[in-house]
């Protein structure tokens, strides 16, 4: 049995999460909340890291005298704190993050799962397998109307969406399979730390 | 000037902003579209209701997306929804518990929450902690959505957004506490663990139409029908295309590749 | 002011990325790669608004000694203990590795790893197989298993190969389907967020 300080806290951290199993209890709730203000912790020191690197050092070092707006917006989502009537300014870098975000989320979107999925899907219909892959995306897509204008405006798309809800599902269910097989292999590993590595049995 | 390999794609999203644009001014001028029903979304009430006669709060996830990379989409949806779940409680004298995993999101929730109390006139019944921030560490911010279902007894579960690995943690812990849990995510990965422990899963792009869908703003259901244009246009250019390429010509997947 | 200023940031920047994508005029990509570092910086503050609210709600429940308090401060020690370490000692320092390494990192297999018990009970719920769709599902997941696992060859060859099918046409049909409505959604998301028509996201009362 291995008994070093490091492999017996992480041992014990191990059966404190699979206790949940049997039931919450205190074990659990301790293990949860040392596991709340590590990972919390650990971000934040990961987030100083990327002020300094990508802020601060440039800033003081390169004299990059622009980065002192993007420190002036992080210091604006602390006036939620202020009392008064100046809360109203944390909107403004929450503004900047969605506005940035939204538009990095759909120029990607609209081209990798849009344009490029379309175009993969365009495909000669030589053979079952090619037909069934064009039937089946047009059968997903049918099953996403949501307007009576279409829904009931194109004759057979509600037929298409039946198609496509036995579609989805059969690739559900693929992903689940895949998904458990990948699993089985997480615990295994978990085991062979315990029995293993640290009781030393295996 | 224009960018090699995204012409089409810069088409395409003007295609699909006219096409949204053009119905919502329609809805504007009072040409509402009839949407159809999307089950997951009407749960939404019952599971509330349901979780006020037991006496039990709501707990309610925007997932672990943020507002910075691909994911803002679904995170933003899914903060919609929570403006719709918030009210509601806020209407029941229900209480909700929100778990926020990314820190950036965790004001919005917040301030979605309190506006929602104050809207409903029960602005006292709005607590701080109704919006807890986990942690951006995956299985932490996991482990403690578990323990916040089990320690507090929650009636329903609501988890929308984007999802990874830890999502089957989450569906499965709300029904072990025997919790009515609605879930939604816009990928396929995590879909297929929310149709197993779920009661009600919400499918990709229903996802990012629940905004629109749960406002009951015309405006914004004007929108899904621009939605479903953009998807007609998608499946003429597919048709067309698949029948050119069986005839022999490749014209279409080298316009799209342009 | 309180409303427009927001949602005329939001526009902005909004606008001008998604011009970028499809431009190549150097002025534009310079800003754009700005506002995409900037936002970086931007969402590390966000990181103390998070702190700040674990210390209120776990700070509150230690000194009031309301029920979890022991937890809560277990928690607020190593919030303090990792973020300390890892500010003033650096984020490669012993003390702070140890933490990671012996209790964040196994914390994390384990819950990764815990997976697998409920899988099984999904599995179980799930398989119940009460309508067709379900049935669907089930056939297609079981299949799949049989298919990437050794004893399912054993027991028929053809296993494998039908799991190979799944996987490249319902499957890639299914996938496909989804992520062309998904992009669709999300453009339509990003034009009522970046016009302003949507503002459920920031609380309207």
């Amino acid at each position: 049995m291995n008994l070093s300080v490091g492999i017996t806290l992480a041992a014990i951290m191990t059966i404190a999460c699979y206790s949940y199993l049997w039931r919450e209890n205190t074990l659990y709730r301790i293990a949860e909340h040392l596991f709340v203000g590590l990972g919390a912790g650990y971000s934040i020191a990961m987030g100083w890291n990327n002020v300094k690197t990508n802020a601060i050092n440039p800033l003081l070092n390169d004299g990059q005298y622009i980065l002192i707006v993007p420190l002036l917006l992080g210091a604006l989502l602390f006036t939620r704190f202020l009392p008064g009537s100046n809360k109203w300014l944390a909107r403004i870098p929450m503004a900047f993050l969605v506005g940035t975000g939204i538009a990095l989320s759909a120029r990607a979107a609209v081209l990798a799962e849009f344009v490029q999925q379309i175009r993969a899907t365009i495909i000669p219909l030589n053979s079952v397998n090619n037909i069934l892959i064009v039937v089946g995306t047009i059968g997903v897509l049918a099953y996403f109307f949501f307007s009576s204008k279409f829904t009931e405006g194109i004759p057979g798309l509600k037929y298409g969406a039946l198609v496509g809800r036995y579609v989805m599902m059969a690739a559900f269910g693929a992903a689940f399979g895949n998904g458990v097989m990948g699993r089985i292999s997480l615990l295994i590993s978990r085991l062979q730390f315990i029995f293993g590595s640290w009781l030393g049995l295996m | 000037m224009l960018e090699t390999g995204r012409i089409f794609a810069m088409i395409s999203l003007l295609v699909c902003w006219v096409a949204v644009y053009y119905f919502i001014d329609r809805a504007r001028k009072g040409d509402v579209p009839t949407l159809r029903r999307i089950p997951g979304l009407d749960a939404l009430d019952e599971a509330i209701g349901r979780s006020t006669e037991m006496g039990k709060p709501v707990f309610y996830s925007p997932g672990r997306g943020n507002l910075t990379t691909s994911s803002a989409a679904a995170t933003i949806a899914a903060l919609d929804i929570l403006g719709h779940v918030a009210l509601s409680t806020a209407k029941y004298k229900c209480d909700i518990v929100v778990g926020i995993s990314d820190p950036a999101v965790y004001p919005l929730a917040e301030e979605i929450v309190r506006t929602s109390y104050r809207t409903a006139n029960v602005g006292d019944m709005f607590k701080p902690e109704m919006v807890r921030f986990l942690s951006p560490d995956q299985f932490a911010f996991a482990s403690s959505c578990l323990g916040i279902m089990s320690r507090e007894k929650v009636g329903a579960a609501v988890m929308m957004g984007f999802w990874q690995a830890e999502s089957l943690l989450l569906a499965e812990g709300s029904a072990q506490v025997g919790a009515i849990s609605i879930a939604g995510c816009d990928r396929l990965f995590q879909i297929p663990f929310f149709v197993a422990a779920c009661d009600y899963t919400i499918i990709g792009e229903e996802l990012l139409a629940g905004g629109a869908y749960l406002s009951g703003d015309p405006i914004q259901s004007g929108s899904l029908a621009g939605q479903d244009l953009v998807k007609l246009f998608a499946v003429v250019l597919l048709v067309v295309g698949v029948v050119a390429r069986t005839a022999g010509s490749d014209y279409f997947v080298k316009l799209l590749a342009k | 002011m309180r409303r427009s200023l927001p949602l005329t940031i939001t526009s902005f920047v909004g606008f001008w990325i998604v011009f970028d994508y499809f431009v190549k005029i150097d002025f534009v990509r310079t800003w754009t790669v700005n506002f995409t570092n900037w936002v970086i910086i931007v969402a590390a503050f966000a990181l103390g608004l998070g702190a700040v609210n674990l210390l209120r709600i776990h700070g509150k429940r230690v000194t009031e000694r309301r029920p979890g308090w022991m937890e809560s401060s277990v928690l607020l020690v190593a919030l303090v203990y990792m973020t300390v370490t890892g500010i003033f000692l650096g984020t490669s320092s012993e003390a702070f590795l140890f933490a990671f390494t012996n209790l964040q990192q196994p914390l994390s297999a384990a819950m990764f790893s815990l997976l697998v018990f409920f899988i099984a009970s999904a599995s179980f719920r799930a398989f119940r197989a009460r309508s067709i769709e379900a049935a669907v599902l089930l056939i297609s997941g079981v299949i799949l298993m049989l298919g990437r696992a050794p004893i399912g060859e054993v027991i028929w060859t053809k296993f494998p190969d039908i799991a190979d099918w799944i996987m490249q046409v319902p499957n890639l049909a299914g996938n496909r389907g989804i992520m062309i409505g998904a992009a669709i959604g999300i453009v339509s998301v990003a034009m009522r967020v970046l016009l302003g028509i949507d503002r459920g996201y920031m609380g309207q009362e």
